[in-house]
């Protein structure tokens, strides 16, 4: 591993101060020697400032909500339910009364039952012996199951790219009809559809080796978490504007292209 | 050798736990009192709503009621209880009842005005905080969990481990992973050389 290579992996580390000293004192000297590395360093480092002004609003947040009454809101919400009991104490109690001599010859009886029955059951139901030959176990290679896996993330993606590609071509259509509203409601449930269904393709499209598709869907994501965001009804204006966008990217050539792709298996 | 300070909050909490568990309020409103902000801190890094979040503070306690008769004093009843408030979240984002409601800022991370090359700080400072959290949603789901854990609620890579049920090593390559995709993500915006 080159020294830019492991800089580039201690980076947040050594921006967010939770190195070593010795990884801390080689970071330095590496940076001072290469203006690669500061860069990315800066970069880090800006980034960290990010979370940081992320992580100061939770806490103005935080400010804002009265923490010594949350507790008792709790719990009284808690234990206005049934009363709870653990479990043994429960049993206990409701045991509490069968060892007296009237019980007994019941408890006897139960127990014979339950003995004889439980014998019973295990000579009916043993299994048989089965010669070793009659059931052959299921295996499938590890490569196998990478090629099952990359179909499957194939699938989803060109079942993600149709319905995408509807709903863009909606807005297409409609504005070479001229200015005709778009039902919003319609929109906004078609796109928060597909941002969920990308939420778990990205799982998919993370183990599998599908980049280009998955750089093209990031970019349909985008269109469709910001067109899922707002709730009111559609202005010309914002639908222009989507329209802009999707020729922009030249959205729905990529589709076109990506799902010859993938259905040629050349991705 | 042992951590002596978090030996004995171990104990504590496990003392808590088992008073909580038959029935003891007081302890209960105790464990409550010690852990309510990182579990808010969870909830709202992940729902991005103050109600949401409250209402998952409560949720998850609630939660924690209900399951501490197999709460084990050998756990770790921190990562336990935020693997509680977590799926919570998770459940939450499923149903989508959240993610698409509320956002830190109104403005696609596309149409932003990309930050000056000033110092971080006010303006940019502020800029630089909303493209992150919009890319920071862009990132796979693991990825974003242990970014959003690290940065958001200032875990540290042992709990993380210990809350997701993965090794450190594979904490810290989803760290790895996940800051080098948000560089990525955020170049075209920040005016960071390719």
């Amino acid at each position: 591993m080159s020294e830019c290579d492991r800089f580039e992996l201690e980076a947040a580390a050594f921006a967010g101060g939770t190195l070593d000293a010795d990884g801390e004192a080689r970071m330095k000297t590496h940076a001072r020697s290469c203006p690669d590395c500061r860069r990315r360093l800066s970069e880090v480092e800006e980034l960290l400032a990010g979370a940081a002004a992320v992580r100061g609003d939770i806490d103005s947040m935080m400010d804002s909500i009265d923490w010594e009454t949350l507790p008792e809101t709790i719990a009284a919400r808690v234990f206005a339910g049934p009363s709870r009991q653990p479990f043994f104490e429960r049993l206990r109690d409701a045991m509490s009364g069968w060892g007296t001599p009237r019980w007994r010859p019941v408890l006897a009886a139960a127990l014979a039952g339950l003995v004889i029955g439980a014998g019973g059951m295990f000579f009916a139901l043993r299994p048989r012996a089965v010669p070793s030959g009659d059931r052959a176990g299921y295996f499938a290679s590890s490569e196998v199951i990478d090629r099952m896996e990359l179909q499957m993330a194939r699938q989803e993606t060109l079942d993600y790219l149709d319905r995408s590609q509807t709903l863009l071509l909606e807005f297409v259509q409609n504005g070479s009809a001229g200015p005709i509203p778009l039902s919003r409601a319609d929109a906004v449930e078609k796109a928060r559809a597909l941002v969920a269904k990308k939420r778990y393709l990205n799982v998919q499209l993370e183990s599998v080796p599908l980049a280009k598709a998955r750089g093209i869907c990031d970019q349909i994501e985008l269109l469709f978490i910001e067109l899922a965001r707002s709730g009111e009804e559609l202005t010309p204006a914002e639908a222009a504007e989507i329209r802009d966008y999707i020729e922009r990217k030249q959205l729905l050539l990529k589709i076109k292209l990506l799902r010859s792709e993938l259905t040629g298996n050349e991705v | 050798m042992t951590d002596a300070p978090a030996e004995e909050l171990r104990e504590d909490v496990s003392r808590l736990a088992r008073a909580a568990r038959s029935g003891d309020r007081e302890a209960f409103r105790e464990l409550t009192r010690m852990y309510q902000k990182k579990v808010f801190a969870l909830g709202y890094s992940f729902l991005r709503n103050r109600e949401d979040a409250l209402d998952l503070v409560q949720e998850t306690f609630l939660r924690l009621y209900q399951k501490l008769d197999s709460y084990r004093p050998e756990k770790n009843f921190e990562a336990w209880l935020l693997q509680i408030a977590r799926n919570l979240c998770i459940d939450h984002l499923r149903r989508g009842e959240a993610r698409l409601r509320s956002r830190t800022s109104g403005t696609s991370v596309e149409d932003m005005d990309p930050p000056d090359n000033r110092p971080v700080s006010g303006e940019r400072l502020r800029d630089i905080r909303d493209i992150l959290n919009r890319c920071v949603e862009r990132l796979a789901d693991r990825q974003r969990t242990v970014f959003t854990m690290r940065h958001f609620i200032e875990l540290r890579n042992e709990e993380i481990a210990e809350t997701l049920g993965i090794t450190t090593g594979t904490v810290k390559s989803l760290h790895f992973k996940a800051v080098r995709n948000l560089r990525t993500m955020m170049r075209p915006y920040m005016g960071w050389e390719r």
